[in-house]
């Protein structure tokens, strides 16, 4: 045979150069394991993930008035809606629109519900390129402060069907 | 190129058996005790222990998780 099977005994722990060798890699794969918490909770770009759950058509009405409270003007056909600062706003994302267009005031705090009214979609924020999952029946918070002006895209970024490449939204900082 | 005896390659059956100094590879050796090895040779050398740990602990920590995560989810207050 070519090939012969180890001795029986063959455990042994690394000495030398292999030691050396594998303690820096145990060192630096743990330092690596702790980077992923730490930067989750202290890397301030991060959302927690905090969802609740929500039925879709519960989530549409509150979405609806909302939007009829708040409606300051329209924004390419879309209703321009300027919450509160420091307040709730409400994002949602059917086939194939992100309702309604947000104007937001840079330096304040939101938070920003949102959910979907049929199937998965994908917020993402351009050119920010800050990416979250849409789920219908989750209610997915992020809580964001504006840190400069102008007008930033929302893209879809998981793929919902024949218009998901026109599935384009605006959220409008001044 | 002229090929002699001590080209040919052994060839292993029944009229020629493994020669005893091969060992069975996760088979202690005659007088040896599988409680004499090493823990974490006794662990790599289980192949059905290695394939259970490779199901388990990542049901767990995946699956199991994950289910734990959508019953602890509260209901939207949509304030």
């Amino acid at each position: 045979m070519s090939v012969q099977s180890p001795p029986s005994g063959w455990f042994h722990w690394p000495q030398g150069h292999e030691r050396l060798w594998i303690g820096l890699a145990l060192i630096w794969c743990l330092i690596m394991s702790v980077m992923m918490p730490y930067w989750h909770f202290f890397g301030k770009q991060n959302s927690t993930g905090e969802s609740y759950a929500v039925h879709p058509k519960v989530f549409v009405e509150r979405t609806e008035r909302f939007v009829q409270a708040n409606t300051v003007g329209e924004f390419q056909g879309m209703p321009l809606v300027e919450p509160a600062p420091g307040g709730d706003a409400y994002l949602l994302a059917r086939m194939w629109s992100w309702y309604p267009t947000l104007k937001l005031r840079q330096g304040e705090t939101y938070r920003i519900h949102m959910s979907s009214a049929d199937i998965q979609h994908g917020f993402s924020l351009q050119p920010m390129n800050m990416n979250f999952q849409v789920i219908p029946g989750y209610d997915h918070v992020l809580t964001i402060t504006p840190t400069s002006s102008g007008e930033f895209t929302i893209v879809c970024n998981e793929f919902c069907g024949l218009g998901h490449h026109a599935m384009i939204g605006k959220i409008i900082v001044e | 190129m002229t090929l002699t005896e001590a080209d040919a390659t052994p060839v292993m059956d029944a009229a020629n058996p493994a020669a005893p100094e091969q060992s069975v590879a996760g088979a202690p050796e005659p007088g040896e005790r599988r409680e004499d090895w090493h823990w974490l040779q006794r662990l790599l050398d289980n192949p059905w222990l290695l394939l259970l740990l490779g199901i388990l602990v990542p049901f767990l920590s995946y699956t199991t998780w994950g289910w734990i995560e959508l019953l602890l989810i509260k209901p939207a207050q949509l304030p």
